[in-house]
């Protein structure tokens, strides 16, 4: 045979494969990815943690490892603040599963009206957010509350909502969603074979249940340890509802701790391990549960169990208790919320002339001086609403990249060592409060080091963009890679051998693919930054408020008519964008892109 | 296609090409040749290297060493790795691999597009593609409605649109029932001959291999053990591997008890079977060393069932079953010899007697290995021994 001639223009090409994942990983690119990841989450919390015990690493004090910080935190307050976030997360837990595991069943195996309704409302109720929630009933049920004023007696909710009960009512119905969302889908893998196979082997409904449920036990646990991080961590209430009910909670300790004068990082840092130590709880539990065990329930033959016929009687009266749920979740706030933007001095006796546009055209025209500190550098009161959609604009679009760019390298089929670890890490970051993540920033961020190296960013807006990409990115990331995974690779392989380079190919049979992958994690981010509380009061710079603190600081300094209109204004503001980007996607995605995930014809 | 319009196959040259995964080799020197305008089918079983080989020939995979090139251009070799795009070839995906946000005409349209080809011709030549499998009417639908079948015809037109020199298919019909394996079977047979194009297809069914191609590589942990046309393998395969994995009905060690006498085809040779000691004539595809044993491979086709006492020797009837046009018996005979898959127009009862009849064309004697069950195969093709028999006795064994 002939030796064949290799043209050197040829030699000096590159090797290039079709897989995008593979050319990531040629020229290093999970290492930047990671490192990202790592400067955005790791460095700066890692650095915190620290700090909590061995304070003089990083200047704190004189002790290189000390229990101090650790003796505070279990006295007094802080303590009780620790105890009162622990039951509260127990007790949550134990109503979303009823409340969350039940509505799930009843969707997939009863045939109650609005079974599409109802998810729906569920993804709408896990965008509120848990401020804006406790806010809505505060209004509604204060002493000249809008329901006092509408001549509903409501003094006795009022004494029961102010205190720990309201606290755990609030985010009951904020963590539903959580609950639901791990329930459902299992639910649904659950073939009616399994209960079948009991029933034809002699077993009642009880044995039948005693067999059926423990196959839902991953589902469970995952619930179990989502709700409770979500309730250990979160802020929003902690910071509103309890604060205001004098019942203290670990994340308004720690935010105490650093806003105190002065600062008190080590018992912030010790009381972030806490939260950590907590959460991580019941994912071990899970973890040791599930170990070993095979709880595969999906395959080609399962088949959709039959649902319950309810009696139309019946039928109507758990559809009428649903409804009652999510008027209660979704429509009390909603309407606190309205009628309190509409009255002036909400709280007093309200006269016909209280109701008025007033706090509207505050906020449109900004030409009152509100007097309140914080409000001094805004230039309109409508400028926080601006900046948080500028600044959930730009996460939402780093994310959205980035964050597919990690599902791809965690969707890879022989992932590296280095991607094993890293998602080890963003489960980690999952987990991590937003308080935590934005104490750790306030603290690395303030060390000399930082500015030794040039990121001066302390007290600036990057600064707080990096922090809620570090709570966006983790979640998005692991969101995005189900989807993502399910793209053959061949499908890029068989551009790339028809003709098309690795940009075309890439463009043409890969991103229409995932393009509502990137719109729902675009919108997702978009939603969640835009109300994000934690962060955002932690790390906003003087002067440019974002409309989450602006919102909590009018209320606290009791302009409700203000803040409620900025709550409307906000919401409206959201759904604008999520109407625009939907509306683009559907006028100007080709037909194809649209297609993406329609019903497959069965042959 | 109308025959002016063919277009010239590109050749193929494969030297030396070896892939390892980690610690694992899927492809250890693989050297072939393949003609402008050849079928080529390589056929092995799992694990065999095959759909490494088809994917490093894409470009999709990067060899470890050794050489690709494609009529004449080298695509892959040391320091060397030319992009898929670059390589002038299509193909056909095992899961059809059809971009689910396009129609079929889009699919089929794509390779025209990257090839700069007009809008109004792309247009033109697509729909008579798609026509030309039988989907004129499909034209506006998208892939998940289509049916699996018809999906594949998408994908074989997306892969024959083009006029491409090389064409590859990975396991086409795998992933469709029977009467649909069939249809696509000669479609793309007829298809892929009429465009001209030099085609390699991939499989692990024996039998699709030999309807379909010119040319047969039976490739075995990484390496190409034979190649040849079907009636070779067939009839001249070069090691019992080759032999078990191209059909047969039976094998046993036996003895050899005559010279090598010539026939018209080659060698004929007597040998003596265990147990019943019955002497047959077999074909003898090439010289047994004096140091090995015998055995003997039997295809289905050699076997005639006769009345009991008729035949070289007798059996029971040890199972049948009804194929349509007659019956399937397993035959067990003296000195375990066990025949599976020996058709008969007529049933012969269970736990009966009969005789059986071998004629020396499907019976085929080959050295035995060290524990004489066939000997191994050689340490693969060798460059220069591309595309005939190959006499392992020629290659010295491991």
């Amino acid at each position: 045979m002939t030796s064949v001639p290799v043209p050197a223009v040829v030699r000096r090409t590159p090797g290039r494969t079709a897989s995008l994942a593979g050319l990531l990983r040629r020229s290093g690119g999970p290492t930047v990815v990671w490192a990202v990841l790592g400067f955005l989450v790791l460095v700066p919390v890692g650095a915190f943690l620290l700090l909590g015990f061995m304070p003089r690493l990083f200047g704190q004090g004189t002790a290189w490892f000390t229990f101090s910080n650790l003796t505070q935190a279990f006295s007094g307050s802080v303590f009780r603040g620790l105890f009162n976030s622990l039951w509260v997360s127990v007790a949550v837990c134990a109503i979303d599963l009823v409340v969350g595991g039940g509505l799930a069943w009843v969707v997939a195996r009863t045939n109650v009206a609005g079974r599409r309704l109802w998810p729906a409302l569920m993804w709408g109720l896990l965008l509120v957010p848990t401020y804006l929630m406790a806010e809505g009933w505060q209004f509604l049920l204060e002493p000249h509350g809008v329901l006092y004023q509408m001549g509903v007696p409501s003094l006795w909710a009022y004494h029961l909502f102010f205190g720990p009960a309201g606290v755990v009512y609030v985010l009951s119905l904020t963590n539903a969603p959580f609950a639901y969302l791990a329930i459902a889908p299992a639910l649904a893998g659950l073939g009616s074979q399994f209960e079948e196979a009991a029933r034809v082997h002699g077993g009642g409904r009880l044995a039948t249940l005693r067999v059926v449920v423990p196959m839902l036990a991953p589902a469970v646990l995952a619930t179990i340890a989502i709700v409770f991080a979500e309730t250990m961590s979160d802020f929003g209430v902690s910071s509103t509802l309890a604060f205001q009910s004098n019942f203290p909670m670990a994340t308004y300790r720690i935010y105490q701790a650093i806003d105190s004068m002065p600062a008190q990082f080590g018992v912030a840092s010790v009381l972030s391990w806490m939260l950590l130590l907590s959460a991580a709880v019941p994912l071990a539990l899970q973890a040791r549960v599930t170990r070993g065990r095979s709880y595969a329930i999906l395959n080609g033959r399962t088949r959709s169990a039959t649902r319950l016929r309810l009696r139309a009687r019946a039928r109507w009266a758990l559809t009428s208790v649903i409804g009652l749920y999510f008027l209660l979740a979704l429509g009390a706030p909603t309407l606190g919320a309205i009628v309190g933007s509409f009255v002036r001095n909400l709280g007093s006796p309200v006269a016909p002339q209280s109701i008025s546009l007033y706090a509207y055209r505050e906020v449109f025209s900004g030409s009152q001086q509100i007097g309140h500190a914080t409000m001094e550098g805004a230039t309109t009161l409508l400028s926080p609403v601006m900046l948080s959609t500028e600044m959930a604009a730009i996460t939402a679009t780093v994310t959205a990249v980035l964050g597919l760019a990690v599902a791809r390298l965690l969707a890879a089929r022989r992932p590296g060592r280095l991607t094993r670890v890293g998602d080890l890490f963003l489960l980690g970051s999952i987990a991590l409060p937003g308080i935590v993540l934005g104490a750790g920033y306030i603290f690395a961020f303030n060390l000399p080091i930082a500015s030794r190296f040039g990121l001066d960013l302390y007290e600036t807006l990057p600064l707080l963009v990096m922090g809620y990409l570090a709570t966006s990115l983790p979640t998005q990331s692991r969101l995005m890679m189900g989807p993502v995974a399910q793209v053959h690779g061949s499908l890029l392989e068989a551009a790339r051998v028809h003709g098309a380079r690795a940009l075309s190919a890439w463009r043409s049979a890969y991103v229409p693919l995932v393009s509502k992958v990137l719109v729902f994690a675009w919108l997702l981010t978009f939603a969640k930054t835009f109300f994000e509380l934690p962060i955002s009061q932690l790390l906003y710079p003087p002067g440019e408020e974002p409309v989450s603190v602006a919102i909590n600081n009018y209320l606290g300094n009791y302009h409700y008519d203000i803040g409620t209109a900025m709550i409307v204004i906000a919401v409206l503001a959201v759904f604008v964008v999520i109407g625009v980007v939907l509306g683009a996607f559907r006028l100007l995605a080709p037909k194809g892109w649209q297609h993406i995930g329609g019903a497959r014809r069965s042959d | 296609m109308t025959e002016s319009k063919r277009r010239q196959g590109a050749s193929l040259d494969i030297e030396a090409a070896s892939k390892h995964f980690g610690a694992k080799m899927a492809l250890a020197g693989v050297h072939l040749h393949v003609e402008p305008g050849t079928f080529l089918v390589l056929l092995g079983p799992s694990g065999s290297g095959k759909t490494t080989l088809l994917r490093c020939l894409a470009g999709i995979e990067r060899l470890t060493d050794g050489t690709v090139s494609i009529d004449g251009q080298a695509v892959a070799g040391p320091g060397l790795h030319l992009p898929p795009d670059r390589r002038k070839l299509a193909m056909v995906f095992q899961d059809y691999a059809l971009w689910p946000h396009m129609t079929a005409l889009k699919n089929v349209l794509f390779p025209l597009r990257q090839l700069k080809v007009p809008g109004h011709e792309a247009r033109s030549r697509a729909v008579a593609m798609l026509e030309r499998v039988g989907l004129g009417q499909l034209t506006e639908r998208y892939p998940n409605e289509l049916s699996g079948g018809e999906q594949q015809r998408v994908a074989l037109a997306r892969a024959l649109v083009g006029e491409v020199g090389l064409v590859l298919f990975d396991e086409p019909l795998s992933n469709l029932d029977a009467d649909m394996r069939e249809q696509l079977r000669l479609a793309i047979s007829t298809l892929a001959r009429e465009s001209g194009a030099t085609s390699v297809y991939i499989t692990h069914d024996q039998s699709e291999a030999f309807s379909l191609a010119d040319k047969v590589g039976v490739l075995r942990d990484g390496r190409l053990v034979q190649l040849g046309t079907p009636e070779e393998l067939y009839l001249k395969p070069a090691s019992a591997f080759v032999a078990r994995f191209t059909g047969i009905c039976a094998e046993s060690a036996v003895q050899v008890v005559s010279e090598p006498r010539p026939t018209a085809d080659g060698q004929v040779v007597d040998v003596r079977l265990p147990g019943s000691g019955a002497v047959v004539t077999a074909t003898l595809p090439r010289p047994i060393p004096a140091s090995a044993g015998a055995r003997l491979f039997v295809r289905p086709s050699a076997v005639r069932v006769t009345a009991p006492g008729e035949g070289h020797f007798g059996a029971e009837v040890h199972d049948v079953a009804f194929a349509g046009r007659g019956y399937e018996h397993a035959l067990s005979a003296e000195g375990d010899i066990l025949l599976t898959r020996v058709f008969c127009e007529q049933r012969w009862a269970r736990r009966g007697n009969v005789g059986i009849h071998l004629s020396p064309e499907g019976c085929l004697v080959l050295p035995a290995g060290p524990d004489g069950t066939g000997a191994p195969d050689g340490p693969g093709l060798p460059a220069g021994h591309t595309s005939d028999l190959v006499d392992l006795t020629a290659v010295p064994t491991p």
